[in-house]
Parts: structure tokens; sequence; C-alpha cells
């Protein structure tokens, strides 16, 4: 990495020119991006529910409607009706309309001189307003218009607007558009007149997003520059994230134009994710740049600075928020899986443009400046960070209680988070759109619906009276739950068929099989095609409902669902399904998946961390100021009331990965400067000291661009800018206390570190323990072992002695002798070890007591490595193990042969060898 | 199964339009001036002769309910195939694929709808019995769907349980051998009626019955408070159906209310006089060929 950055530093035109050369390519392709808001894009790809809903619709038909209301004392009076059929036809005649439902097409199902008539109500307008009042009292008797074509009331009709099976081409905005059109007649006629359905609360929604993305994203970006500039006065700085952030939006908008992926509502945020994620690299780049500068270094010299202190860590924090991104991309929702794949892409993109954009424009303007003067790299700045570390290590505990307990707070807040799938909320009570759903709301059922789906199998059991009856009870059972509710089923049209043959109101179902099957002769299938199948054995009980809350919507699905399990006949299978089913489930999904993405980034975070201090202590201890901000963050959205959903589970997943971008920061340099210093206190103030301008840099100016979210007037916006400024500010808090506590609360400085780099590169590596051993493996025996110090003359071990651990010569060399009995003779010499080679193995790999003499030549430094230790890496790490024990067979079986020879040999004592010399 | 029909703007029988007594209607054009010479003859007597064809009768279109003289429905002959049958035309047709096993009922709607094509066929060859020439018309003027209760022959023996209930006798009469209905309906024992609630104006208003019909020593007597309808007539047809030269007229009811059977009761009427109260026609035989 470092090699890479200096390579782009040596060649800056030729780089930069390849990066204007790509951007206007990709800039090409933009014309061809197209906008999409699409509602299946929303849902779960591969759900089961949703395979079982397309079953459903497919047999029962499309349940959803766009329904035009129209409101008056005067509804059914001549001059409105004829204005009214008008608009009908003009809709029925919109290319993406099937079919539309009113008073106009639905049967009035009466006797006639003792025979049926199914003439629609308004089959002939009626003569006067009498008339109409008249007809819309007989149409409120009428269950399947009732709370859904005409409401309680009376002061308000609906024509349900049918559209044609899911175009893939068919653009929200463009059905809303096409109906408002259509409608507008009626508003000369009618105190009010409006459509409302699925497709006006997407088309607002898109439209709002978009709204906010022009307004508010030029203010926060101003925002960040602004904040910038005061933290780091040098206008290449301040500019440099935004022209690799836009540099990146181009490349990426250019990408999903030349693949033909449209841009949605969530695809539309990954232009401010690359402006705020990809603009904590840059600063991270250049505060070190300037650091360098700052001490004397000219811009070469800086430039090499920069590459070897960040580089590294520069690639892996876009490693681990790739990854987090890109995990999204395995989401069960389209939407989000196009989300995760674009964002990481668009990542990737501002990677490489910041790697190679920032070196190559700093080694042609690196020089200039526009403030010579540091603001934070100075003397005193190094004096704050010590002061700083020294303040908080003496109220270390005063700073985890209070963090504690503020974590503790938060924690009891999380209960009370509401989970909404209801994106009509969002809109805030100023939308016209949320305006229209409260007053159809007051009037009518609802928009929402779920089906619940009985099925038995055979042929004609819902024409058996007992089934009715069934089907009777459960619809009763759910009307029981919410009176305001419309719940409908194949029944009510069997009992208007019955009320118009016996020529009363209340005549109720029919009661025998006899009598539903003369009624059956005189029904069209077609009719209660979307309540009940052609054989008669699947029926479905349709209900409208305006459930607000997912959790409301939960426990109503619950008691049902229980309700069928317990009353339901055993022939009898029931199954809930619908939009509201698939909400909630596309829901469940979105945030199982942003709080996936948040889990798999920590995750991501902790390994990096615990494989760079081989402790996974640190790694854990490390994720904990990145935890603090999550748990925070829930805490606060269960007492303001922010209701879990995608806008702040993306909050979430997007401020996490800042922060863990700043915590990541923070430990590399800390490891960096914990080699150098080899002392814990020093390293940290040193990373206080270093790592304070950017990450403070970033925190505050990300916070203060996404404050200014909190102003939009669109919920969801408003919220994603509160949170995720909070996070950003709460993750800085931790970075800053809870990181230096805890990483001073462990003993990092290991034998390991307190090796020179000879042993640690040259003498540990060649030994023949560590014989075709990862320097991760060496290092793990390194790590459980002792360093010992033995002067010339001073006996490592004695005859008889324990054996109780083997010996890995680092310096100076030892004499193996065995002892005679005269103590005046000297000992005959067995062996000498060196810097590298082993000893004392063969005692405790044969557990008896020391059979010669061990004896420091010279100033020896041996590390020592007990029993114990060995019988740990052996439990632990088996692999390991067998290699090491490989090493010392065949280092004891080379020292055998070695002695064998020896022996054989004239002089084959090294006393006598040496006498002689 | 589909059905179509034909139907005229009005195709109600004048009887039924008006709401009064009215003679059958001819197609031949001189009918009138025969009526009116007939009526010359016999001075205030008001017989008429009929040597036209009998009027259309009227059924319930399937699945659309409407009041048509002629329908088709197309019903299953096979596994996988379905014909179109025209009624009343194709009534020989579906008799005899009811005979022959042809008729296939795979479900309930298919059942019911061959039973209906066949009652609807049953019916038209009741009224076709006899060809309509030369009869006595002592009926035709009479406004049923006015009908008093007390012109109607209600026969205390077929009362269920009433005082002077005799149910065998009450079914004696060949006409049930067509399935149909020939002792007037919805009558119950005096012991059932609230003292209070009985009246003696007991008659049809437009076609329908009001209240609940009771019988006693006096007759047929009926609570005029009720509000709610418990019968309606939903035709009259008017044949020779016993060949005895007197034109009869068949009236078609339907209960109404919660808990009815919705299935027509057919009650054939005759008179042999001008005035005075109707009766059940005599023997109603031999029993035409292709009849069940």
């Amino acid at each position: 990495m470092q090699r890479l950055l200096l390579l782009f530093a040596r060649h800056p035109w030729l780089w930069l020119s390849l990066l204007v050369a790509a951007s206007m390519l990709a800039a090409t392709q933009i014309p061809h991006l197209r906008v999409k808001v699409s509602a299946d894009e929303m849902l779960v790809i591969n759900d089961p529910q949703r395979t079982y809903y397309e079953h459903v619709k497919q047999v029962f038909g499309e349940e959803k409607v766009v329904l035009l209301v129209v409101e008056g004392e005067q509804l059914l009076a001549p001059e409105q009706l004829e204005a009214l059929q008008g608009v009908i036809h003009a809709l029925e005649a919109l290319p993406f309309v099937d079919r539309t439902e009113s008073l106009f097409s639905a049967p009035y199902v009466k006797s006639v001189d003792g025979y049926l008539d199914k003439e629609p109500y308004l089959a002939k307008l009626p003569a006067t307003a009498e008339d109409g009042k008249a007809l819309l009292d007989q149409a409120l008797k009428n269950p399947l218009l009732r709370n859904l074509l005409v409401s309680p009331a009376g002061h308000a009709m609906a024509v349900a607007i049918v559209l044609k099976e899911r175009d893939p081409q068919r653009d929200d905005q463009e059905v809303s558009s096409s109906i408002e059109k259509a409608i507008e007649p009626l508003r000369a006629v009618y105190d009010k007149a409006y459509a409302i359905g699925f497709a006006q609360v997407r088309s607002e929604l898109a439209e709002r997003i978009m709204e906010e993305q022009t307004t508010l994203l030029p203010m926060a970006v101003g925002a960040l520059l602004i904040a910038l500039f005061v933290l780091l006065r040098q206008l290449i700085d301040i500019l440099t994230p935004l022209i690799t952030a836009g540099l990146s939006i181009i490349w990426t908008f250019g990408l999903m134009g030349w693949l033909g992926i449209p841009v949605n509502v969530v695809t539309s945020t990954i232009p401010i994710l690359l402006i705020v994620v990809g603009s904590t690299e840059d600063i991270h780049l250049l505060a070190e740049f300037r650091h360098a500068q700052r001490r004397g270094d000219n811009t070469p010299l800086a430039l090499a600075h920069m590459s070897r202190k960040v580089g590294r860590t520069v690639l892996l924090t876009f490693i681990t928020t790739y990854a987090g991104f890109f995990s999204v991309g395995f989401s069960g929702i389209e939407v989000l899986s196009q989300f995760g794949l674009i964002a990481s892409t668009g990542l990737l993109f501002n990677f490489l443009i910041t790697i190679i954009f920032i070196p190559a424009a700093l080694s042609l303007l690196g020089r200039w400046q526009l403030d010579g003067r540091s603001r934070l790299f100075d003397e005193r700045t190094n004096r704050w960070a010590t002061a700083y570390w020294h303040f908080l290590t003496r109220h270390r505990w005063h700073a985890f209680v209070t963090l504690g307990f503020c974590a503790a707070v938060a924690l009891t807040g999380i209960p009370r988070i509401q989970i909404n799938h209801n994106p009509t909320d969002s809109l805030g009570e100023s939308s016209p759109v949320a305006q229209r759903i409260a007053r159809l709301n007051e009037r009518f059922a609802g928009l929402e619906s779920f089906s619940v789906v009985i099925e038995s199998g055979i042929q004609d059991t819902f024409l058996h009276a007992r089934y009715l009856d069934e089907i009777l009870k459960v619809q009763r059972f759910i009307e029981g739950i919410d009176g305001a509710m419309s719940v409908t089923s194949f029944v009510d049209y069997l009992t208007l068929l019955n009320s118009a043959f016996l020529e009363s109101e209340n005549a109720g179902p029919p009661k025998t099989n006899d009598e539903i099957a003369e009624l059956m002769i005189f029904l069209d299938h077609a009719r209660v095609k979307s309540y009940v199948n052609e054989d008669y054995s699947l029926t479905r009980i349709m209900v409208r409902h305006n459930v607000a809350t997912s959790e409301q919507l939960q426990a109503m699905l619950g008691k049902i669902r229980d309700y069928l399990d317990k009353n339901l006949d055993h022939g009898l299978q029931a199954r809930i399904t619908g939009d509201s089913m698939l909400a909630l489930s596309a829901t469940r999904s979105m945030i199982f998946g942003q709080l996936q993405s948040v889990l798999l980034i920590l995750t991501f975070f902790v390994l990096i961390i615990s494989f760079l201090f081989t402790d996974l202590r640190v790694g854990l201890l490390a994720a904990l100021p990145n935890i603090f901000p999550v748990i925070i963050l829930f805490g606060f959205m269960g007492y303001a009331e922010i209701p879990l959903n995608i806008g702040t589970t993306m909050a979430a997943a997007i401020a996490i990965g800042i922060a863990v971008d700043d915590t990541l920061h923070f430990m590399l340099r800390y490891n960096q400067e914990l080699r150098h210093s080899k002392s814990q206190t020093r390293a940290m103030q040193k990373t206080i000291y270093e790592e304070a301008l950017p990450v403070m840099a970033t925190s505050i100016a990300l916070s203060v661009g996404f404050l200014v979210f909190a102003w939009s007037s669109f919920a969801p916006v408003a919220q994603f800018g509160q949170l995720s400024a909070l996070v950003i500010l709460t993750a800085l808090l931790a970075d800053f206390v809870i990181t230096p506590l805890s990483m001073a609360s462990l003993r990092l400085v290991t034998l390991w570190d307190l090796l020179s780099s000879h042993m640690r590169q040259q003498l540990i590596p060649r030994s023949p323990l560590f014989r075709d051993m990862r320097p991760w493996q060496i290092r793990k025996f390194v790590l459980s072992s002792t360093l010992l110090d033995f002067r010339p003359g001073e006996y490592v071990y004695r005859q008889h002695d324990e054996s109780n651990a083997l010996f890995l010569v680092m310096k100076g060399v030892v004499e193996i002798t065995v002892p005679r009995r005269d103590p005046n003779s000297r000992d005959p010499v067995v062996d000498q070890f060196g810097s590298g080679q082993i000893f004392g193995d063969v005692a405790v790999l044969a557990d008896e007591p020391r059979k010669t003499n061990a004896v420091a030549l010279t100033e020896t430094t041996l590390m020592v490595l007990t029993r114990e230790a060995i019988a740990n890496v052996t439990h632990f790490h088996p692999f390991i193990a067998s290699r090491l024990f490989l090493n010392l067979a065949r280092d004891v079986s080379c020292r055998w042969v070695a002695f064998i020879v020896r022996v054989r040999s004239p002089h084959g004592d090294l006393n006598e060898r040496e006498e002689k010399k | 199964m589909t059905s179509s029909a034909s139907q005229s703007t009005d195709m109600r029988h004048p009887s039924l339009r008006a709401g009064r007594s009215r003679p059958v209607e001819r197609s031949c054009g001189l009918f009138l001036l025969r009526t009116a010479f007939t009526l010359l003859l016999l001075g205030l007597a008001k017989a008429g002769c009929a040597d036209a064809p009998n009027a259309d009768a009227y059924f319930a279109e399937p699945i659309s309910g409407r009041r048509v003289t002629q329908y088709t429905a197309e019903l299953p002959v096979g596994r996988d195939e379905r014909r179109p049958f025209m009624i009343p035309k194709d009534c020989e047709d579906v008799v005899r694929s009811i005979e022959e096993g042809a008729a296939y009922k795979s479900n309930i709607i298919e059942r019911r709808l061959w039973q209906k094509v066949e009652t609807d066929c049953r019916y038209h060859n009741f009224l076709h019995l006899h060809p309509l020439q030369s009869v006595q018309d002592y009926v035709s003027d009479y406004d049923f769907m006015n009908a008093r209760l007390s012109d109607l022959p209600v026969d205390p023996g077929c009362v269920h349980g009433g005082p002077n209930s005799n149910q065998e006798q009450c079914h004696s009469t060949e006409a049930d051998a067509y399935g149909l209905l020939l002792h007037f309906p919805l009558v119950e024992p005096i012991d059932a009626a609230p003292e209070e609630a009985l009246g003696d104006e007991c008659a049809f208003r437009d076609g329908l019955f009001y209240g609940r019909m009771y019988l006693d020593a006096h007759g047929v007597r009926c609570d005029p408070s009720a509000n709610r309808p418990s019968l309606r007539l939903i035709g009259v047809d008017y044949a020779d159906i016993n060949g005895d030269g007197f034109l009869d007229a068949v009236l078609r009811f339907v209960p109404l209310g919660p808990g009815a059977a919705r299935s027509p009761l057919i009650l054939p009427l005759t008179r042999t006089q001008p005035t005075g109260p109707f009766q059940i026609p005599a023997a109603l035989h031999p029993l035409p060929p292709g009849m069940p």
C-alpha cells in the first residue's frame, strides 16, 4: 500500500489524467440513468411468504387498488354522477388500469317481482338527489361496499381503480400523475376529490427523498466544508474530500447508467454516503501529510511519511467498511441488495480515487498552503494530549461509571423501541398524501390489507353450510378485534343473494347445503373470484384496515393465528397473507439485514485488531467504543420514540461504519506507537496527539453535515440526520475515553515487543525449534515464554535439577558438561550451544531430572519455554505443537548423530580437545 | 356454466303487468274480435275460448337470475365436454340426456343446475300437456296478484298438525307425480296463531303476502299487522293441465323470509264458472311421454 501511494505521487500527471479520463467516460453514461420507485423492490426476494402471496394473487387476483374518493353532501346528485361517470371512463382508458369498481359496476342484488336483479347500483342514474340518497342507503347495507366504497356516514364514496398486473416498466409517479389528471373535473363538482393508494405513497416518498437530496445535500456539504475549514484551514484539504467524493459519485452513477440499474429511494442516498464515509480517509491521509510538513519535511518526505503511517490503516478501514456495505448486498430485499452492491462498489471507487488523487495532488500542490500555521499539531497540542491522558487516567473510574450509567440508561430504553413499517407515517402531517390517507382512514376501512386464506383441498368444501359457518366464525372474530376494519368473504356475497331471494334484509347466510346449492346456480364465479377459487376448496377472508404500527399489526395477526389454531375445523388449514404480511416480513428483513451489517463491520474490526495485537481481548475491548454508540443510539430511539425503520437502521449502519473507521485509525496508530516507544503510556499520549486532529475533524465535520438533515420536514431524513450525528459524536467520545482507558487496562507490551528486531526477524525464525513455522505460530510460543539473562559462569541448571523447561539461546554461549565424582577434575564438556540453538529439551521430553550441568560462558540471554507452556500450546494448538515436536525430534536426532560421530572420533571429549589445543 | 336468455322489454303476463284480471293473451289477431263476439254471445259470462299456443312460462335464468322465457344453459355432458341447451326448446334433449345417464354432475353446482333445467322442462311440459283449443276460460280475468285467500282452495286436511289434518288425502292427487305442490303453503293450525293478531282480510298485495296465514273452522285467517312478506307469487301461467276443456291458472309461489326454502311451490287452480272460489283441477292424467 505504501509503495502504491508513492507510485501515484511519482507520476501525478499521468494518474490525474487517467482519473479525469475515466471520470469523463463515466459521465457519458450518466444520462442513461433512470429513476424508479417500485413496490416489489421493497419486498424480500425469495421470501416463502411472498411466493405464497403470489400464488394467492394468481387464484384470487390483485388486492391492491388506488382509491378515488369523492366527498360531499350530494354524492349521487345527477350533475356529480355524470362527472364521476366521465372520470371513470377516462380512468378505464388509462393503459395501466385493469378495471374500476364502484357503484357503477357493483351489482345491486335484489328481487324484482320474485326474480333476481343484479344490475349495478348506478346502472341508471338517479333522477333526483333524493333518489340518489335512497340508493346510497341501499348501498350502505351491502357489506361488500360499506366501509370500502361507501363511507358509513354516507358523505364519501370511492372508486377502486384496479391496476393491471405489475409491469416492470411502470412507474408510480406516472400512475399518480395520470390519475390526478383524469380526476381533475371532479374537483369542480365535489367538495373533495382525491386519489390515494400505495402508488401515491411511494410516489410522494420518492419525490420527497429526491427533493431533500437536492436541497439538503448541498447544505450538508456546505456545513461539512465550513467545519473542515475551521478545523483544517487548508483549502486543498477542504476541497479534496469533495473532489474525491464527486468523482466517486460520477463513477458510481456512470456504472449504474451503463448497467441499466435505476436509482431508487435507497440508492439515491449513495451520494451522501460517499461524501460522508469517503471523506474520512481523505482527512486522515491529509492530516498525516500536514503533520509531516509541520515537522519540517518537504513534500516527498511528507508523502513518504503519510504513506508509511496511514497507508495500511486506510486499506484496512476501507476493507472493513467495504465488507460492511457489501454484506448488505446479500439482503433478501432487492432494493437493499442493490444498495449494498452499489454502495460497496462506490466505496471501492472512492478508495481508488482517494489513493490516486491525494498523493498525486499533494505531490503537485502539497507545498501550497492557505495558512502556514499549525492549528493542532504543535507543542501545545502535545501538552494537551499529555494533560488529557493524565486527567483521564486519574478519573478513569469516574469516566467508566458515568459512561456505564449512560449505557445502562440507554439499555433500559431499548425495549421501548417501536418498529414501524408504515411508510405514510414518515411523510409528516403536512404531506398531502398523508392528509388524504388520514381522511380515508376516518371515512373508510383503510388502504392496508391482509387475507386469511382457508383451504381444505377438497372440492366443493365451501359450498357446505358447515364450512361457511367456519368462515363466518373467523370473520366475526376478526371484526371483533377492531370494528373499524372491513372484513369480507364469499359468505357475504351468498348472504346478499340469499337476502334478495328471500326478500328479507335479515335473511343471513344460507343455512343448509340445499339452499347454498340453490343460490349457486345464480352466482357468477367471476363475481366472487376474489374470495373463493373455482372448485370451492380454497377461500379467503379479506381484511382492509388502517393499523399503522407494525407492533399493533403483529399483535392483531398473532390473535388471529391463535384463534385459527384453536378454533378452526381440523379439516381446514388457514394461513395469513397479504401486503401487510409482506411489509412486516420486509421490515423484519431490512432491520435484520442492517443490524447484520453493523455486526459484520464490528466482527471485521474485532478480527483485524485481534490479529494486529495477536490478542482477542484487545479486539473485543476495542469494539467497546463502537458498541457504546450503538447502545446509546437505540436507547435514544426508545426514549425519543423514534421508530426502527429503514431510515433509522441505515443511520446505525452508516454511522457505525464511520465510528469503526475512527477507532481503527486510533488502534492502528496505537499499535505503531507501541512498537516504537515500548511504553503504553507514551504510546497512548502519542496516539491521542496524532489522532486528535483527523478523528475530531472528521467527526465534528460529519456531525455538522448530518445535523443539517435534522431540519428536514421529512421524518426519515430528519431522524437519519439526528441519529447519525448522535452516533458519530458518541463514537468520538468513546474513542477518546473508552478506547484509551480500556487499552490501558491490558498489558499490550509483550515479550515479543521487547525483543529487538534482529531477534524477531533473524534469529528466532532461523532457530531449528521454529523451523517451517509461520510468524504468528512462532509468536504464540514467544508470547508464552520468558527471557532470562545469565552472567558468565552462571549455571542455567545443574545435575539432578527438575527438568521443567527447554531453552533457546538468544544471545551468548552455553556449555553442557557431565559432572565428575571427583570435584577436582574438570567436568567433560558434552556440547556447546550458541544463538538460535536449543538445549535442555532431552530431559524435558524424557521427564527425567537433569543429567548434566548447563553453564553460561558469556553474557547470555535465554528464552525459556516451560513444560506448562508447551502443554498449553499442545492443548490449544495441536498443529503447532506437532510442528514443534517434529522440530525437537529432528534437532535431538541431529545432535545424537553428531554425538556418536564425536564419540567415535579419537578426541571425542571436548575437554580433551581443548586440552590438546 | 354459461347461459344466455331472450327477453322482451316487458314479457310479463298482462295479468301480472296490470295487476288486474285480464284474459289470456292470444297471438292471433282475431283473438280480441273472437273474445268480444263470445262475450256478446254469452252475455256477462266471462268464459273465453282459446285455440292459440300456450303462453310462454317464465324462468329464472341461471347465473343472472333474471326472468326470461328461454335461456341457454351450458351443461356438462362428460368430464371435459359441455353442451349448450336452450330451454325450453331443447327440453326433450335434456330429458333424454338425464335418462341416458349423459348428464355429467361432477360437483354440487352442476348437479343443481341439471336439476333446475330438469324442473324447468318438467314445468314447461306440464303446461303443455294438453293443447289450448276451445277451452272455457273462467280464470284469466282474476287478479291473482291481489288474490284473496278466501278465493283459494285451502284444504284443511293439508294443514300439518291441524285439527282436520289428513296428509294422505292431501297428497292423493296424481299431480304429485309431477312434483307439484297442490296444497296451499304456509298454513298453520289455528292454535299456533296469536288470538289478538288475527284478522279477516287475507289477501296478496302485488304478488306479496305479508304476515302468516292460519286456518280455523271459519277458514283462512291471517295476521294483518305483520309487515314482513312471507310468500311471493312469482308467476301465473295458463294452461289446460288436465285436458278437461277449462283453462287452468298455474300459480308459482316462493316462500320468503329467513330460513325459507327457495324452490317454487306450484298451485294449479281452475274454475268452471265465472265466479266463486277456485278449485284444484281434477285428475291430471295421463302422464305425458318423457315425464319422470
